[in-house]
């Protein structure tokens, strides 16, 4: 089972309840209206000093207005007019030193469910937890933009996602890549319309120009040019043409861009988050001289070890894909995958 | 506040922005004594997004250590102790996990009030995102910046401006201007007001705004042209930082109740125990601090203190900001080994993702460490350009004075088992002058020990003397210049046993002689005509009895300030040379 918390920023209503199936497009809560308020200069606008603006203006404090209703208007010799329209939808709030103070209604927040799944807990005012049975990848950087679509998996030159790989078919696509580096890349992927870029990592000024450019991106590995780990990039292999759900990071929120391929039933094997550290998982190392290689568990000691650089951490031996047995400090691996 | 009545053992935490770590403390033989510490990553992030979980898990591995329960079935803390040595009668807590409080600074139009209340903000750990001009009045503010006010409200707006006896009117307009911003703004969303301006304006704009807002008034930062005062407001940030953005950290309130004391900013909580070291010093102390999101440093000096805490200048989860403020050639002047600029950034993006991780290698190990001389060295200069309470000459000088003591903590400094990679680090940021100590804070204790000395201070004290303070060394460094292998000094050190050394130190050097922990020993140094070990006269030798540590006596004989450090493979050998001397292994890896 996967799940994905889809919350409001601020406070609002909650639309949908637990245990309630819901479609990607269901609206599962909407925002309390936001308002700003906006200085409309009378005085400036209608050329004559705050103290004559009272006799100009055509609006009451607590006035709902729409665009283009007149605020004041200004007659001189009966038929040469200034007037000032409302720039837009709004609240007068106050009236004071030959200003109006707008209330300006921005409409409300919403969020969708996002995926075709059940509401799994309900977060008062704020929205709710969708649930579903399918694949799920935690990225550990994304942009905070969101996409759906089928997987379609890139191999890459050594890796590199370069331009000649991308072509308007796939547009719509969420595409997984080891790694990538060229900007045009994201340019082009962007001017294509793919929904989605699934890599290992990448540098950071390209991280920026993803956001910028409004593309979901999510990066397994980080930044820099390491490769996406194997275990993971087959892991999607056997996805491919799934459709797929890739939700932008949520900063306000501080959720994680995630993958997620709903299914009707659990994949063979597990992208596991949170799984106990124990002989035979799949781990990934996130630091040390072996940073971004693959491993498998093979030894869990008891207490402390103490590493080269003279620390005493708790830790695990790995054995990488290579042979090499080595010592990894808890804090420096991830499970990437263990038996579902 | 008053003196609780003392416990038998109690916990305290640190809940950094990246670790949390717990102490357990116990009376010994009628003693206050650290147990034992443990640590486990902050749960600030979804799907815990609980303080309290990180803390159990901490707690939890203390008791796997202590072999103690301290939790009960459900994971809470058991308080009491009872009977059976489960538990502890109390938890005090310390927290640095909260974000930067977003601060509007609304001024006059001169400079010199926005720049003084700038820096406070600054040094205060704020983060300063708009400045607005008073004079203007509303109709000069942008739509924009109307719009950012009200719609993403910051912490704290911070008014100030004029000298005292000056004009009230603007500042009064600028009270009412805000009141109508903010009218329709639910309560828990609106900012809290410092009012650190015109004294004279100070009740007309309180009676504007304080049915409004939170509200506080303070000292003027500029009460006349020639003086600037920072203390009030500083300390009024830090306040509001405890009350207000700590407040909002999830699993808070359940942590407050909990606690025997209110949980104090961990910087706050420092700055007590710095003050505390720096009344048993002539000299005083000078307190550095790397944290994952911050940098801090601050001088204790009878009676006077005062602090500077860098946001976004950390090596944790802030170390691509850093990198970003000073630039990767700051950060790559430090690396033994080549790596672009580009590289750098990506390097310390990937630092900030997983800033939990330890490293496993030297060549990472370098690379936090070139971090923390970067972050030390924005805290270290943030500090100078206060220069409280500092005498002409200090005033004036390119360094830092002379303190006795230097304190050193925070992740990358107190995790290092090679006592030389945080010397050195402390060194190269810091830059001291003269004769110091350099005391690290190993456990991750000293904010504790702040906290712990508000409640029993007597506990706090003999904390202090027993276990807070690991002592790395002495330090002799001489101010000056000299041409690259002259001799700069010599010393002699006569043991407690009758030994006698005497050594020669080159310009340009580090060396090391050894003194162990615990012990002490006399010693004379004689420096260059042109260079001054701190006596405030070039070519003046001295002597002292110094005490020893885990690196015995370091002299720094590179000069003060610290000259560049030429071209890469000159500069990549010296640094090698000099981690050498310090004992460290440089070519391990794991």
């Amino acid at each position: 089972m996967v799940s994905r918390p889809r919350l409001l920023r601020g406070k609002g209503h909650v639309l949908v309840r637990e245990g309630q199936p819901v479609e990607a497009i269901t609206l599962v809560a909407r925002g309390d209206a936001d308002s700003a308020p906006r200085v409309i200069d009378v005085a400036a606008g209608l050329g004559c000093s705050p103290s004559q603006v009272a006799g100009y203006l055509r609006v009451r404090v607590g006035d709902s207005l729409a665009v283009g209703d007149l605020v004041a208007e200004r007659r001189r010799w009966g038929f040469w007019r200034t007037s000032i329209g409302s720039p837009f939808v709004g609240r007068v709030q106050s009236i004071s030193d030959g200003r109006v103070i707008l209330r300006e209604t921005y409409p409300p927040e919403e969020v969708l469910a996002g995926m075709p799944g059940v509401v799994h807990c309900v977060h008062p005012d704020r929205g709710a937890t969708v649930a579903a049975t399918g694949a799920h990848l935690r990225g550990c950087w994304g942009t905070s933009h969101g996409g759906t679509g089928p997987i379609v998996v890139l191999d890459g030159d050594d890796g590199w996602l370069e331009t000649a790989h991308l072509g308007l078919r796939l547009r719509g696509s969420i595409l997984v890549a080891p790694r990538v580096r060229d900007p045009q890349v994201v340019r082009r992927a962007a001017t294509y319309l793919v929904s989605g870029l699934v890599v290992g990592s990448l540098p950071v000024p390209l991280a920026l120009l993803c956001e910028e450019s409004g593309l979901a991106v999510l990066a397994t590995d980080g930044f820099g040019g390491t490769p996406m780990s194997e275990a993971i990039y087959q892991g999607l292999r056997a996805l491919e043409q799934k459709g797929a759900v890739l939700f932008g990071a949520d900063r306000f929120n501080q959720a994680p861009a995630e993958l997620v391929v709903p299914l009707a039933q659990r994949p063979q094997m597990a992208l596991a988050r949170y799984q106990e550290l124990s002989v035979g998982a799949i781990v990934r190392l996130t630091a040390g001289p072996h940073r971004g290689g693959i491993g498998v568990i093979c030894e869990v000691p008891e207490g402390r070890v103490r590493t080269a650089l003279g620390d005493w951490v708790s830790g695990v031996y790995v054995r990488l894909a290579r042979g090499e047995r080595v010592f990894v400090a808890m804090v420096n691996l991830q499970v990437v995958a263990c038996e579902a | 506040m008053a003196e609780q009545a003392t416990p038998e053992s109690f916990l305290a935490a640190d809940i950094g922005s990246t670790m949390t770590h717990a102490v357990l403390v116990d009376r010994v033989e009628g003693v206050y004594r650290m147990v034992a510490t443990a640590e486990s990553p902050t749960t600030l992030q979804a799907p815990e997004s609980d303080i309290t979980i990180g803390l159990s898990r901490a707690i939890r591995r203390l008791q796997d250590v202590v072999q103690r329960p301290l939790l009960d079935s459900l994971g809470q803390i058991v308080l009491p102790e009872r009977v059976s040595g489960a538990g502890v009668d109390a938890l005090v807590t310390v927290s640095s996990a909260a974000p930067p409080l977003r601060c509007v600074i609304v001024g006059m139009a001169e400079r010199q009030s926005v720049e003084s209340a700038t820096r406070a903000c600054e040094a205060a750990s704020a983060q300063v995102v708009a400045r607005l001009p008073l004079a203007g009045r509303l109709r000069e503010w942008s739509d924009e910046t109307i719009e950012a006010l009200v719609l993403r409200p910051p912490d704290v707006i911070v008014m100030v401006g004029g000298v005292d006896a000056g004009p009230v009117e603007p500042l009064l307009e600028a009270a009412r201007v805000l009141a109508i911003l903010y009218e329709e703004t639910p309560a828990e969303r609106r900012p809290s007001i410092i009012y650190a301006g015109n004294l004279e304006a100070r009740r007309p704009v309180a009676q504007e705004l304080s049915p409004v807002f939170r509200f506080r008034a303070v000292e003027n930062v500029r009460p006349s042209a020639q003086v600037e005062s920072l203390g009030e407001l500083q300390a009024e940030l830090m306040t509001t930082y405890e009350e207000v953005a700590l407040a909002r950290l999830p699993g808070y309130p359940a942590l407050r109740d909990t606690c025997a004391a209110p949980i104090l900013g961990s910087q706050h909580a420092l700055g007590l125990v710095l003050q505390l070291l720096g009344s048993r010093e002539n000299q005083g102390v000078v307190g550095v601090d790397v944290g994952g999101a911050r940098a801090f440093a601050g001088v204790a000096r009878n009676p006077l203190y005062h602090w500077a805490s860098v946001a976004g200048a950390g090596t944790g989860a802030a170390a691509s900001t850093l990198v970003e403020r000073v630039g990767p050639d700051e950060i790559g002047q430090w690396l033994l080994e080549e790596m672009p600029p580009d590289g750098i950034v990506d390097r310390a993006a990937s630092v900030a993702l997983r800033p939990h991780g330890i490293p496993q290698s030297f060549e990472e190990l370098g690379f936090l460490h070139a971090l923390a001389r970067a972050s030390l060295s924005v805290a270290v200069g943030a500090l100078r350009e206060q220069r409280l309470g500092w005498d002409e000459a200090e005033r004036t000088s390119s360094v830092l004075p002379r303190f006795d003591l230097i304190a050193a903590r925070g992740g990358v400094l107190g995790h290092t088992v090679q006592d030389g990679a945080a010397m050195l680090t402390c060194l190269d940021s810091v830059q001291p002058v003269g004769l110091n100590r350099l005391v690290i804070d190993r456990h991750s204790l000293w904010p504790q020990v702040g906290a712990i000395g508000q409640v029993w201070p007597l506990a706090a004290v003999q904390l202090l003397q027993q276990d807070a303070l690991y002592h790395a060394g002495t330090i002799i460094a001489p101010v000056g210049e000299l041409r690259h292998g002259a001799r700069a000094l010599r010393i002699v050190v006569r043991y407690d046993d009758g030994r006698t050394i005497e050594r020669d130190v080159a310009f340009g050097d580090v060396t090391r002689l050894p003194l162990a922990r615990g012990a002490r020993a006399d010693i004379e140094v004689y420096p260059h005509r042109r260079l001054d070990i701190g006596t405030g006269h070039a070519g003046q030798g001295g002597r002292a009895r110094v005490p020893g540590g885990g690196l015995g006596i370091v002299v720094d004989a590179r000069g003060r300030p610290l000259p560049s450090l030429g071209r890469v493979e000159d500069r990549r050998a010296r640094i090698r040379q000099w981690l050498d001397v310090l004992g460290c292994d440089v070519g391990s890896s794991d």
